[in-house]
Order: C-alpha cells, then structure tokens, then sequence
C-alpha cells in the first residue's frame, strides 16, 4: 500500500460556536483553494456535506484521508464540546485517521489531541488566516508519513521489505 | 565508529509498542494466547526493515533535539496484521450466506441457522450511519465504554468497522472456535512486537520491527460471512435514477 496522492480529501471537525465556525470556513477556504478537497457539515462552506446527524459526520469523516481538528475557544463547554470529542475520537482511534490538530493559544486542548500521534499548529485568537501554509504543510507531511503505511505480510525466513523513513 | 545510545533505544521500543498495543485489534476479534495445536503452525512476519534517521537513536548534542520516537510505526504493524487476519478470516471460513435485506430477523435466522454466538463482528463502514440511526429496526448499534457493539437481541456482539486500511465488504461473524492469534513473542521480554536494532548503513539505523504471528484454524464452521447489499450503492441507484 503506498501512501494517498493529492488531491487529499480532508475533514474539518471544529466547535460549533461562533469562533469556531469562523476559523473553520477560513480553514475550509484555504483547503479550497489549494485544490484540496475539505469536508466539513457546515452550511455556506465549500466542502459542505449534508448529514442528518453525528453519525453520518463520522461516517463521511471516516472516508477522508485525514482529520484536521480545530481546537479553538469553548472546547471547555461541555455542549459545545461534545461533537467536537465524539468526532476526533472516533475518527482518531477507530479509523487510525491521520491527524492535525489547529490549537488556539491559552485554551485546553481535548486530551486526544494532546498525544504524540497528532501534529499540532498553534494560533492566537484572530489570526487565523495566517495559518494556511503551516496547516496544509502539516497535513501533507502527516498524510504522507511513510512510517504509518499498513506493513506487510511475509513467510517466516523471508527477507522483509525495506522502507526508508 | 558512531555508537547507538542504549537509552535511546529503550525509549524508542517503548514508544512504538505502546503505540502498536493502542492501536492492536486482533486479539478482541479471535481468540489468543496458548492454544492445543493439532498442526503445525504457519507463522508469518509482519513487519517491515524500517530505516530511520540516525538522531532518532544516537544523541547529537550539535544537531536538532530529536524524540527517539516515530510516530505511525506502531500503527503500521496493528493495520498490517489486521489486513492479515481479515484476509485468513475471508479465506478460512466455510459457512457463507447472502441476504437481499438485512434486518434483526434475518441475521437473527442466519445465525441461528449457522449455530453461531459470534465473539465478534466486522461490519463495513457504509452500514456505519444506517446502523446507528435505527434504519434496521431493532438491529441496531449499542455502546458500553466508548465501544460500539451490534445489538441483536439479548446479544451485543463487540463490532470492528472496515476503514481506509482494512476495507471489506461483507459482514464476518467471528465465533470462539475459529481460530486463535498466535504469536511468537520476543525472546527477551515476551512482547509481541520485536524491535531488533540491525547496524547503521548510509547514514541510517537499519531497525527490524515485526510481529511474527499465525491465525491458528480452529473450527472453520465457527464463523460466518455474509453478503449483504449496501444501503449505499441503494442511495446511489436511487439518485443515478433521478
């Protein structure tokens, strides 16, 4: 199995407060314009999806090459943070989705988030827009992590394949 | 002579194996540990002759702070050796069924047809949201703990959904006989996942992380696979109709 060639399909979880859904069509436009392809249950955004509940999010979710998490403000919200946890933490541990984490500055981060698996990119409130590069560098660079690609299966005495990291 | 730093390496074995053991799912799917064996076991290795960059295992105190860890190894080796059983499971089990419509009642007669208590269940991911939402009656996905279950009855069988790895298009009911996971430990601490540090070469540490393990046949009528028709090829149909 090699690993995914672009254009990568992605999908935006965010916290569904007003800051959030902001970073979030700002994040979905990036992708956009780059030629990615964002998913994302958000009406007016370009990758918008219709679902009627959480479970078909997660379904689309788990059909994306990657996960991009927006941690911003009202993570500590527990209405508000509940979509967002049930979305990462399923599509991070039980799709094995290769994730990105956008982390605003001076707010908790949902402990999934928080692990060695998921790469982070940090931003301060209102400087959203300034994240586009880094985001799509990350992205690209943990889509096309060599070390993750399913290994495979040979008889016992055989010579492994190699693969350079 | 560059020296691998002992430490290092310690940390990076544990690093990727407690990585391998979050993401490992073969030992809730069939049965494991030592079993009776009636033949001679076809062990096989899955893994991978990994090479990584020299300051992931040798402390540079010039170059950049390096965490002797990479990230997705773990997981390489748990997806390899699920694609491995789903593959056994595809080819070992005899009894294989279609239903045009799933429901409670026509699962619940297949399997009561086949004589199974499944221990657990594969499911692909087009049944993911239609099972949630109730769209098959009383057949529906349960959780305990953060874990999904399929809900038949007084059963909940514990459920493991196909994904962009490990994609698969029937249902597989696993029972307690099938078989068993077999592994062939790492002498020196018993893990499943050996991690043997082989030399440096061209300027990277040449590192063999493996599990070698079998699926052990048990009974192969302890199992089930059945066809069934996805709910999404039906939406697509509906809308290429329109």
């Amino acid at each position: 199995m090699q690993p995914k060639s672009k254009p990568y399909k992605i999908f935006i979880a965010y916290i569904g407060n007003d800051y959030g859904k902001t970073v979030a069509r700002s994040v979905d436009k990036c992708l956009w314009k780059h030629h990615w392809i964002p998913r994302i249950a958000l009406s007016g955004a370009k990758g918008e999806f219709f679902a009627i509940d959480e479970h078909e999010i997660i379904e689309e979710g788990a059909r994306c090459d990657a996960l991009l998490a927006i941690n911003s403000e009202g993570a500590i919200n527990r209405s508000q943070r509940l979509k967002f946890w049930l979305e990462v933490a399923k599509l991070l541990l039980d799709f094995y989705k290769p994730t990105v984490a956008l982390i605003q500055r001076a707010q908790p981060t949902l402990h999934y988030l928080d692990n060695p698996e998921v790469r982070h990119v940090k931003f301060e409130r209102g400087h959203h827009r300034r994240i586009c590069t880094p985001v799509l560098a990350e992205l690209e660079k943990t889509i096309q992590n060599w070390a993750r690609t399913p290994v495979s299966t040979v008889p016992l005495g055989a010579e492994l394949p190699e693969r350079e990291i | 002579m560059i020296e691998i730093d002992g430490e290092r390496i310690r940390t990076f074995k544990s690093n990727t194996r407690a990585e391998y053991d979050r993401y490992s799912q073969v030992r809730k799917i069939v049965s494991s540990g030592l079993v009776q064996l009636h033949e001679p076991l076809e062990f096989v290795q899955i893994g991978s002759r990994f090479h990584i960059p020299i300051e992931v295992l040798i402390e540079s105190h010039n170059g950049p702070n390096v965490a002797p860890n990479i990230v997705g190894l773990g997981q390489s080796i748990a997806i390899g050796e699920m694609n491995y059983l789903l593959k056994q499971l595809q080819l070992f089990v005899s009894n294989r069924d279609r239903i045009e419509e799933i429901s409670f009642d026509s699962l619940l007669k297949l399997l009561t047809t086949y004589n199974l208590e499944p221990r657990s269940v594969l499911i692909p991911l087009d049944f993911y949201s239609a099972l949630h939402l109730g769209k098959f009656g009383n057949l529906f996905v349960d959780y305990s703990n953060y874990d999904p279950y399929l809900a038949l009855g007084w059963s909940r069988i514990p459920i493991y959904w196909s994904n962009n790895y490990v994609p698969f298009d029937e249902f597989i009911f696993v029972g307690n006989e099938l078989g068993h996971w077999v592994v062939k430990p790492d002498p020196n601490d018993g893990h499943a996942l050996t991690i043997d540090v082989q030399g440096i070469r061209d300027g990277k540490v040449d590192v063999i992380i493996k599990t070698v393990a079998c699926f052990a046949h048990g009974n192969s009528k302890s199992g089930l696979v059945v066809d069934v028709h996805s709910p999404k090829k039906e939406l697509t149909s509906a809308r290429n109709a329109d």
